[in-house]
């Protein structure tokens, strides 16, 4: 109890609040524009952290999680583009309210659904994964190497349209992962004779050149100019009467979606759109939705923000990520020398109780910096891509470079830019890359350290019960991956007759 | 038949395949059934099983109608055509990797920032120097003085330090 109390009032101290309150600005700013994700504003950000202690980086990173799932709701209201994807479903209803010149109205729920969606999600958080982590905590070798194969199941759920296509990014990303040194023996394996490439793909790189790089590519593309703000911004806290209207619609979006956030591969945008279905199912005048409801702007935005406390339990409890930013946030624990997990309540549970308070502080900074700058931020809608793309490459150049002051991973962070670029164009998956990355390590060097134990026995595998559930949670995941697409193909084709808008997924 | 995921299973395949004859040089482990090459060669098989799935799965595909984008219209060489630009920020980006060291961080990102202002449409002469000078100086200040991660001087290392 003392060391929580501690760790908490380390959060509480002015620097620390002062870091977070950057992070939660940069997030809203970076989720504002359109075509740039929280996830990609995380891996901009992670060079940042280099040689910062734990706390201070943890704090901004998860500061610009938190502001980005918001942030992404201004360009949706205003200019009827979701600044991230989990805002698609707040386009449905914030833009049309936004039409009626009432943008300040949508503005002023969105943030108040996100606060409240985001910090149910940060306590459930906070309650549950402690006790997650005590099972994992009788985990050795052979459960970490079911462990990994049940994240590595997650591929499945993150692969977009083609789950062919994302198996195939997974298993280009597991033999990426098995570059340079093996494990076990140290024989050099992929390298070329390129010792920068000894210790492994570089990290760092890799991921601001597949997520930031790759992005820039595709944005120098299209130079049209910003679109036009709807309507003035003139309001920053919802109304009673909307508060009255919204109530139910928030507090069923902020649990939905913090259990959504908690399963892997379901993100905030799935979240967002299950709360916004069910606010539309359980409401008295469904048939209003899609001109302007208030409801549905609290459901989508509170789901989403909810969300990104609930991915923090498979990350936090397991080191399993549950999306594409836990698994840069992953990294970033990594880089700082922490490895997520079981182990991590055990050995740094100090770090454990600074992320809980960071990202309670984190929605409170939310709450009252997107109160406070809400109109500023609706004006950076209108930074010109002309100016903004190149200054992202100088920054994803000198993040590249930085920690090694190696220009070889300059090179490196090009060419996964360049072929990430061309991953999207012909709708591949980037995510299961990453994870295969953070994954494939532990998956073979635990097997591995496993066999050593056994003498080359694989029923070592079988001998464990808690490893023999993950894997059996592993083939479930799979399967309710293989379902859920299906689902979700089938919707998409039948909103696709029917004529209606799909939005951006 | 959809031709580009053809392509992209083609050149999956063939990285598989290329990573799996790699792996037959790996030494044997005797002691624990698994050595070095075990991973990489299931994972190279299972690169080449998936691709050719996409390239069945392809090859049974009607023909993908052309897309009313970018893409269906003309190449042009110029930079008023959107993949020129992005070829040519490729291209910047190597050159400022390439000159980085010997000319300096300051210098080089002034440059490429001017020259991708002006790649990109921006005609404001003040605008552009201000940004570029700008961001340039930020994000040197941030590494630099906050971070204290060096960035390499070049020419400016006699004035810089």
């Amino acid at each position: 109890m003392e060391l929580l109390l501690h760790s908490f009032g380390n959060v509480f101290h002015p620097s620390v609040m002062l870091i977070i309150a950057m992070g939660v600005a940069i997030g809203i700013t970076i989720g504002a524009l359109p075509g740039l994700t929280a996830t990609m504003g995380v891996a901009l950000l992670v060079p940042l952290t280099f040689g910062r202690p734990p706390l201070e980086s943890l704090a901004m990173l998860l500061g610009l999680y938190c502001g980005a799932m918001y942030g992404g709701s201004i360009a949706a209201i205003l200019v009827r583009t979701p600044g991230t994807p989990a805002a698609a479903a707040t386009v449905l209803e914030g833009y049309p309210i936004a039409q009626r010149g009432e943008a300040g109205r949508a503005l002023s729920m969105a943030l108040f659904a996100s606060f409240s969606g985001g910090l149910t999600g940060a306590l459930i958080m906070t309650f549950m994964s402690p006790v997650i982590s005590d099972v994992a905590l009788e985990f050795s070798t052979v459960e970490y190497f079911a462990l990994a194969v049940f994240g590595l199941s997650v591929i499945v759920s993150i692969s977009g349209k083609s789950i062919v296509k994302g198996l195939m990014a997974g298993f280009f990303g597991l033999l990426i992962s098995t570059i340079g040194a093996d494990p076990i023996s140290g024989f050099p394996r992929f390298i070329f004779g390129q010792m920068d490439l000894f210790e492994g793909p570089p990290f760092i790189p890799t991921l601001i050149g597949l997520f930031a790089v790759s992005e820039v590519l595709a944005n120098v593309q299209i130079t049209r100019a910003t679109q036009r703000v709807l309507a003035a911004v003139d309001r920053f806290f919802p109304s009673k009467a909307d508060l009255k209207a919204s109530w139910k619609a928030i507090c069923r979006g902020s649990v939905l979606g913090s259990f959504i956030g908690a399963i892997p591969g379901a993100g905030g945008d799935i979240a967002a759109f299950v709360s916004y279905g069910e606010t539309k199912r359980t409401s008295k005048h469904p048939e209003k939705f899609g001109t302007g409801v208030i409801e549905g702007v609290a459901a989508s935005e509170c789901a989403n923000n909810a969300c990104s406390g609930g991915a923090m339990i498979p990350l936090l409890s397991l080191g399993v990520p549950g999306d594409a930013v836990t698994a840069v946030l992953l990294g970033a624990f990594v880089i700082q020398g922490l490895q997520p997990g079981p182990l991590l309540y055990k050995e740094h549970i100090d770090i454990v109780y600074n992320v809980f308070a960071s990202m309670i502080v984190a929605n409170f900074a939310v709450l009252i910096i997107g109160a406070l700058g809400i109109r500023l931020f609706a004006k950076v809608i209108l930074v010109r891509k002309a100016i903004l793309m190149p200054s992202i490459l100088v920054l994803s150049i000198v993040g590249a470079y930085a920690m090694r002051r190696d220009v070889f991973d300059v090179y490196f962070m090009l060419g996964f830019g360049v072929f990430g670029y061309f991953m999207q164009k012909y709708d591949f998956p980037l995510s299961p890359i990453l994870l295969a990355l953070i994954l494939g390590p532990m998956a073979e060097a635990n097997l591995r350290r496993s066999l050593v134990v056994s003498g080359g026995d694989f029923g070592i595998i079988l001998t464990r019960p808690i490893a023999v559930a993950l894997l059996v949670l592993a083939v479930g995941s799979l399967i309710a991956g293989f379902y859920n697409h299906r689902k979700i193909a089938r919707r998409l084709a039948e909103q696709e007759r029917t004529g209606r808008d799909v939005p951006d997924e | 038949m959809n031709r580009a995921n053809f392509v992209c299973g083609a050149i999956g395949v063939a990285v598989g395949g290329g990573a799996y004859f790699r792996t037959s040089d790996f030494p044997a482990d005797v002691v624990m059934k698994i050595g070095p090459a075990f991973f990489p060669s299931m994972l190279a098989g299972g690169l080449m099983l998936s691709s050719a799935a996409l390239m069945v799965i392809a090859a049974m595909e009607a023909a993908q109608p052309a897309a009313p984008d970018a893409e269906a219209e003309p190449f042009r060489l110029s930079l008023g055509d959107g993949r020129v630009r992005a070829v040519v920020t490729t291209l910047a980006v190597l050159a400022f990797t390439l000159v980085l060291v010997p000319l300096g961080f300051i210098p080089t990102s002034v440059i490429f920032l001017l020259a991708m202002m002006a790649l990109l449409g921006v005609r404001r002469p003040l605008l552009m120097a201000a940004t570029s000078v700008g961001v340039t100086l930020g994000i040197w200040l941030i590494f630099e003085k906050l971070l204290v991660l060096t960035l390499p001087a070049g020419i400016l290392e006699s004035v810089l330090y």
